[in-house]
């Protein structure tokens, strides 16, 4: 039952890239899942491997970076096995991706219509009548107005929200099962980010389609995201629905990310900002042990060496750390209360 | 409500004793006076280019001790002896002579010394006049950019060779008229340039800075902007000094360049063509000459380009 | 877009008015240009004789604005040594030297552009290192030079090709040949760059997202928006090897414009001088000129504002 509304099914996700100093493991055995009507909101700082793993499930990987995983699978459909010419003729069809920023992912020598309606046109879903008539109905379901005279536009024309929204029109004219946002509101301003994510948010509905949200901003995570998946250092370390992941976080680092939301009213005035110390480490060469366990508090003498493998506590539930769970929760019990108090 | 009590915090605290554990993450990365020099010396275009310009010089500046006879010494009992290749050549006078009967070979040595010298002297002077004039431009905006660039499409409008032609006609070939008349032709490509590269510039922080801390605009020019040019105007140098020699060569060829008895290069091309067909030698060996020496001097300045900034290339 | 097209215009016109005064005073900027054409023993009487015949004792800008208005009406004024009319000395000869120049500008694109493109597809294998090479090569060879090699080859030893004068199309061969190859480089460097930039640039990365045909993205995607600089630099070019064809047009007997402004430089003839000079010039401007409109025409960013 749960097979067909999967719509995307990866397992042991690694990338590697050849660099001049050796071997950047951007992405190290990171499993994930999205089914339906599901938002997964992937979430890490800059550097973390977010982009790269959405880059890696289009198949958009740059030339010197090679792909493995034990299964990567949409709708059913196995991907590993695909050439490149028949992933071509999934993107843009099956599933789609909207990228961070719309000024320079658009071509600025072609009008919007055009740029619209090649994608419909060339996975063969109609003519250009058709195409256009399918362009001028999402561009008014993304809440462009006018969207006939939009069409003849080019994107300088518009404005950074309008493009945007131009942008998850376009990616929506095959109808996806799956769409990747990376960073959709982060080139936008915050009322644009509001809009755009509540666009998002309904566009889900209406087409049933499965989300992947890539961001490093918790709220908005927290907003959209049914499921979450925290990554860092290119592992995924913490796995779980919103609620799991913000109410009980287990590994200490997403126990810090929480932890430096200021929350108004609580946080005292004349307190210091949360913060975690210290830096991402590098990724290059031979990598041992735990990736945060420069910037851990309750780091041990096992950290460095062994290989700190993923604990699944229930399906869809879990994180990377050598702690047991009970301790991972009193952690967080003996530093911050996680009574809900309406 | 959640209770966060970020005094106390577990994190922040504790990573203080962590310290030296940050640091056995740190990759060292080398300086980049290092990183260049390691670039240069894996780079076989500069490595080759360089060698050979650096013969040429050698050549250029000992040229009265390696030729072996005077390049002006004509003996017309000795007229178009085979080179060495051929069978009736002998190694007094490896390349054979030409027509007025002096040796080829000293003639295409001393033919170095023109090149190198025009090209490089054209190039120089060029750089200099041309790259002021961007940064003027570039810098100061408003009117002073709209002269210069009004200057600079000027330029760029008049047809140069035949310009050089006239200028040449004018004031004759001498080593010294060919050398400001070839850097008339070439300092817009400077001035473009560093124009647009000043203009870019201008616009960062660390020029407000100076101007903040009351630095004169000659010494942000001089101080600030110049050695963020320094490495693009060399590479340019390196490139029209090889445009330089071209032209030249042609210009000495076409009789409106250095005049005989001098040897250039393009002059011998010209002297050599009337027996073309009969003693190619005299054409192939200055061409090939020219040749030689453009493409190594070509080579070099693209090594220059790609060892002091990589990032421009692709 | 009317406003940047009125700008271009004022400044080609006075850039065009600076360029006639500059070719008109090259020939004199000796300050004697009677000495010069009454000869080395001319005496003092003689000398004085010549520049009164050619109007050469008046001042500077009566002389330059008597030319001028004659000019702008048509009248070009008397070669010195054929007393033909400059007009028709040049309508005679303008059509091969734009010929020469059109086909060499031809081949030269039609060389660079696709190895520049393919270049840029397949960096740093064996194709690309063959255009770079092939570029520097174009690059360091002497033109004068190479035409001979060509026809020591090509006109002498094969036979295959006429080495002088003008009459068909087989006689443009050689130079045209010698022509593109010195001119090809330039392009193929600015189109390989042009697409590895474009390349990486994010719209291509989104139209391989919404999984274009490669071929597609390439020509419709990528080559649309590198060829822009390509475009500018060809009028340029165009205008520089109509400016530069007197080499070719000497060693090929080529019967073209450059041809005769060389030979008259070498006889002092400067109203011939000066009138070809200024007419390169104002094709050279007309042609940026329009090149510019084309580019703002083909870039909607410009062109829409």
């Amino acid at each position: 039952m749960t097979e067909n509304r999967r719509v995307l099914d990866a397992k042991n996700l690694s990338v590697e890239i050849e660099v001049p100093s050796g071997t950047l493991h951007a992405v190290t055995d990171v499993s994930l899942h999205v089914d339906k009507g599901e938002t997964l909101g992937i979430v890490g700082e800059s550097g973390c491997g977010k982009s790269i793993t959405s880059l890696a499930i289009m198949n958009l990987l740059p030339s010197k970076a090679t792909r493995t995983a034990s299964r990567l699978q949409l709708e059913g459909k196995d991907l590993l096995s695909l050439s490149e010419r028949q992933f071509a003729s999934l993107r843009g069809n099956r599933l789609g991706m909207i990228f961070q920023d719309p000024m320079t992912s658009l071509n600025p020598v072609y009008r919007i219509g055009e740029q619209l309606e090649e994608v419909y046109i060339q996975h063969g879903k109609g003519n250009r009548k058709e195409a256009k008539e399918r362009a001028a109905y999402l561009l008014d379901k993304v809440g462009i107005i006018a969207p006939q005279e939009r069409l003849s536009q080019f994107p300088h024309q518009l404005s950074g929200g309008l493009r945007q929204r131009m942008m998850i029109a376009m990616t929506l004219m095959c109808e996806p099962s799956l769409v990747i946002a990376d960073e959709p509101t982060t080139a936008l301003d915050v009322t644009m980010q509001a809009q755009t994510l509540n666009l998002l948010s309904y566009l889900q509905d209406e087409f049933n389609m499965g989300l992947i949200l890539i961001t490093h901003d918790l709220g908005v995570v927290a907003r959209m995201a049914d499921r979450v998946l925290v990554m860092y250092a290119g592992k995924a370390v913490e796995t779980g629905t919103s609620q799991e992941v913000f109410d009980q976080p287990t590994h200490p680092y997403t126990q810090g990310l929480i932890q430096c939301i200021p929350v108004p009213g609580r946080t005292s005035t004349d307190g210091r900002l949360g913060s975690i110390k210290g830096m991402v480490p590098a990724l290059i060469g031979d990598l041992r042990g735990c990736m945060f366990r420069n910037r851990c508090a309750y780091v041990s003498e096992k950290c460095h060496a062994s290989e700190i493998n993923f604990n699944e506590i229930s399906p869809g539930r879990g994180y990377r750390c050598l702690l047991e769970e009970s301790e991972c929760a009193g952690n967080l019990a003996g530093n911050f209360g996680t009574e809900i108090v309406q | 409500m959640i209770k966060v009590n970020t005094d106390m915090s577990p994190l922040n605290s504790s990573s203080l004793r962590r310290d030296e554990e940050i640091d056995e993450f740190e990759i060292s990365v080398p300086s980049p006076p290092e990183l260049m020099k390691r670039r240069a010396k894996k780079h076989v275009g500069f490595i080759l280019g360089g060698t050979v310009v650096l013969l040429v010089l050698i050549l250029a500046v000992f040229a009265p001790l390696i030729a072996p006879f005077d390049p002006y010494d004509q003996t017309l009992t000795n007229r178009l002896l085979p080179p060495i290749w051929h069978e009736k050549g002998s190694w007094s006078h490896p390349f054979g002579t030409d027509a007025l009967g002096r040796d080829y070979f000293s003639r295409v040595i001393f033919g170095a010394r023109i090149s190198l010298m025009i090209g490089f002297f054209a190039a120089a002077v060029s750089a200099v006049v041309g790259s002021t004039l961007g940064m003027i431009g570039g810098y100061f905006g408003g009117k002073t950019d709209a002269v210069v660039m009004y200057l600079i499409n000027v330029k760029l409008a008049l047809p140069g060779l035949l310009v050089a032609l006239s200028l040449v006609s004018v004031f004759g070939g001498s080593l010294i008229a060919l050398i400001c008349i070839l850097a008339f032709l070439f300092w817009d490509r400077y001035a473009v340039v560093t124009r647009s590269v000043t203009q870019q510039i201008r616009t960062n922080d660390y020029i407000t800075a100076a101007q903040a801390v009351g630095a004169s605009r000659l010494r942000i020019i001089v101080g600030e902007v110049l050695p963020n040019l320094m490495n693009q105007i060399i590479v340019i140098a390196s490139l029209e000094m090889a445009v330089a020699i071209l032209v030249e060569a042609a210009l000495s060829f076409l009789g409106l360049g250095i005049q005989p008895p001098t040897p250039s290069w393009g002059l011998l091309v010209s002297e050599g063509r009337s027996f073309m067909f009969f003693k190619p030698y005299l054409v192939t060996i200055p061409g090939l000459a020219i040749f030689m020496l453009v493409i190594s001097i070509n080579m070099m300045g693209d090594g220059i380009r790609d060892i002091t900034a990589p990032e421009g290339r692709n | 877009m009317l406003n940047f097209v009125i700008h271009r215009i004022y400044v080609s016109i006075l850039v065009a008015i600076t360029v006639s005064v500059i070719g008109f005073s090259l020939l004199r900027i000796s300050g004697d240009l009677a000495a010069e054409l009454a000869g080395e023993d001319a005496s003092t009487e003689e000398i004085a004789e010549v520049a009164k015949a050619y109007g050469l004792d008046r001042p500077f800008h009566v002389q330059y604005f008597d030319w001028a208005g004659k000019a702008l009406s048509g009248d070009l004024g008397r070669s010195l040594f054929t007393n033909e009319l400059v007009v028709e000395l040049i309508t005679d000869r303008i059509g091969v030297t734009f010929k020469l120049a059109i086909y060499s500008l031809i081949l030269g694109l039609l060389l660079a552009v696709p190895l520049g493109v393919l270049a840029s597809i397949r960096p740093n294998t064996w194709i690309d290192r063959m255009a770079l090479g092939l570029a520097v090569f174009g690059q360091a060879i002497p033109n004068f030079w190479f035409a001979l090699i060509m026809i020591l080859f090509f006109g002498v030893t094969l036979r295959w090709l006429p080495i002088s004068g003008s009459e068909t199309a087989w006689h443009f061969v050689m130079p045209t040949f010698t022509l593109g190859l010195t001119v090809m480089p330039q392009f193929m460097r600015l189109t390989r760059t042009g697409m590895l930039d474009v390349l990486d640039s994010d719209f291509i990365r989104t139209a391989r997202a919404k999984g274009l045909n490669p071929i597609r993205v390439l020509f419709k995607h990528a080559l649309r928006n590198a060829i822009l600089p390509v475009i500018s630099l060809a009028a340029v070019v165009l205008g520089f090897l109509l400016g530069g064809s007197v080499i070719m047009e000497s060693i090929f007997a080529l019967n073209g414009v450059g041809f005769l402004a060389f030979e008259s430089i070498q006889r002092q003839d400067f109203p011939v001088v000066q009138s070809i000079l200024v007419l390169l010039s104002f094709i050279y401007i007309l042609l940026t000129f329009l090149s510019d409109v084309i580019n703002a025409q083909l870039d909607p960013r410009i062109r829409l504002g």
